[in-house]
């Protein structure tokens, strides 16, 4: 028999929770706040999760997220490499309906009317809120690369949100005449998960050892240096040898034009003929986040101590969207953040202490079948921002045995951070 | 690495990490260790499953704090949690040690 929670009790008297409707006060029901979570991955799952149980049931919360089924982006490169079946990396969002009593609804927020506090859904509905949670990841600035677009993903994958582009990507990489050359266009900073796409030509460079040993993979950089370069590099040099040529725009120029239907790449300086391509542009918070008013150029600026929306003190932003400064874009991050978030709503909408944020990160990459390096650090709020505390990373020249450690310890992350969002 | 709790035991058995005395019981904000264990979760599973990463849960509260005051001393290896142990106050680790006890030991 299900727990009779406060939201269903509130139900049964027929009490509508929407302000208003009524036509009179709800004071005298002491209406259950609401809160209203937009997206539904690592930081906003995260978020409903615990805004729902560390409250004891005390708050109504809904999530918005249009997919049914989460395909996590953090992961996705194991799969493209080999090491993981895609259904690995998806998960449902039932035990968040049933466990934690949560109302998922499978719909896009179209908009948000700040002043009224109710989200407008695709579907025409409307949902109120007392505190809103956004947490929609990234959009693409898709001409930032010209010639590509939304139509061009099909011919050159950015496979960079999961789910089908990832399984088209890999099919492409697979497909791939023998000896041809696969050209990444890297994005610049700041973007989601900085190790991502090298990790992902470490990926590439391992199916094409074992299936298409001549392949050749050619990576154009807007970045001089990319995260954990060192020790990529040092992979690649052992691992695939002779294989992969990094191109910093400084050196071949600015991207030109990028053609999908002849897959022809220009740079200012040269001409590449691509087999196979992955383009990357340059990133954005989600869309929902602009119409929501709380970004300020690309990004949504927010309080370090309690990751509060700058713009809109009902409003939290969570995640590759937010501006958390120091804290890489990551899922980690953003489940970090979620807890931080979801403990000051629960104080401000229950009579509960918030504690001091902490956050953390740790982001790990597979260079070859049990080689994983890892870097993180911890973070406090500082004046103005996030700031790291203390860091670790990798080192170049490691043994083996501290190299596979880090797989499996990557491994147990991906088991615990998607117990922590969905379970 | 699967660390079991018997491992933890005999890595703190090495010279240079003294169990802490006379802590059978700690006094912790069990409220406060359950807020700060929001960090460990992701990776310490709160039902006790240790693929890759050791499990936490049901430790006995003295071992708990010892461990993490090891990693404080850097005498055990793992730079994740040297960073975040580095990280923790003194009330910090007693809270979590608190909370982690009330969880079932896993299966």
């Amino acid at each position: 028999m299900r727990k009779l929670t406060r939201r269903r009790f509130n139900g049964l008297l027929g009490v509508s929770a929407v302000t208003g409707t009524l036509g009179m006060p709800c004071l005298a029901w002491a209406a259950t706040k609401k809160v209203v979570v937009i997206g539904g991955g690592a930081g906003g799952a995260t978020a409903a999760r615990y805004l729902a149980k560390e409250s004891k049931g005390r708050l109504d919360v809904t999530l918005i997220e249009p997919s049914k089924r989460y395909y996590t982006c953090f992961f996705s490169n194991l799969y493209i490499g080999g090491f993981r079946e895609y259904e690995s990396t998806g998960h449902s969002y039932d035990g968040l309906a049933a466990n934690h009593g949560i109302n998922v609804i499978h719909d896009w927020a179209t908009s948000v009317d700040g002043a009224r506090k109710t989200v407008s859904l695709g579907s025409g509905a409307k949902v109120a809120y007392d505190r809103l949670v956004i947490s929609p990841g990234i959009d693409f600035k898709y001409d930032s690369v010209p010639g590509y677009s939304v139509e061009a993903q099909d011919r050159m994958p950015h496979a960079y949100r999961s789910g089908t582009q990832a399984q088209l990507l890999k099919a492409q990489v697979l497909a791939m005449k023998q000896g041809g050359t696969f050209i990444m266009i890297t994005p610049p900073n700041p973007y989601r998960c900085p190790p991502g796409p090298y990790e992902r030509i470490s990926m590439i460079a391992h199916q094409f050892k074992q299936h298409n040993p001549r392949a050749k993979i050619i990576v154009l950089d807007p970045k001089g240096k990319f995260s954990k370069q060192g020790l990529f590099t040092e992979g690649w040099d052992k691992h695939y040898p002779g294989m992969i040529d990094w191109i910093p725009t400084g050196m071949a120029g600015d991207i030109k034009n990028v053609n999908p239907e002849t897959m022809e790449i220009e740079t200012e300086d040269e001409s590449f003929k691509a087999d196979a391509a992955c383009v990357i542009p340059a990133q954005k918070a989600g869309a929902i986040a602009m119409m929501a008013g709380v970004t300020d150029g690309d990004w949504a600026p927010i309080d370090p101590a309690t990751m509060r929306s700058r713009a809109d003190s009902n409003i939290f932003v969570l995640g590759d969207a937010s501006i958390a400064s120091a804290m890489p874009k990551s899922g980690f991050s953003a489940n970090s953040q979620a807890k931080v978030a979801a403990n000051v709503i629960i104080a401000e909408l229950t009579d509960s202490s918030a504690f001091p944020a902490r956050y953390s990160n740790t982001c790990w990459s597979l260079i070859s079948p049990n080689n994983s390096i890892k870097v993180g650090a911890s973070y406090k709020p500082g004046e103005e921002s996030i700031e790291a505390v203390s860091k670790f990373i990798s080192k170049t020249g490691e043994d083996a045995t501290t190299r596979k450690t880090n797989f499996e310890e990557a491994l147990g992350w991906y088991s615990g951070i998607t117990a922590d969002m969905f379970a | 690495m699967r660390l079991q709790i018997g491992t933890w035991l005999l890595l703190l058995g090495s010279p240079g990490l003294a169990l802490v005395e006379n802590a059978a019981t700690l006094e912790g904000d069990i409220e406060y260790g359950r807020y700060l264990s929001s960090e460990c979760v992701t990776c310490h599973q709160v039902s006790g499953a240790d693929e890759g990463i050791p499990s936490i849960t049901g430790w006995e509260q003295d071992t708990f704090v010892s461990v993490l005051e090891a990693y404080q001393k850097r005498k055990l290896p793992n730079p994740v949690m040297r960073n975040i142990a580095a990280n923790l106050d003194k009330e910090q680790i007693q809270a979590l040690a608190v909370f982690f006890a009330t969880l079932p030991l896993p299966e």
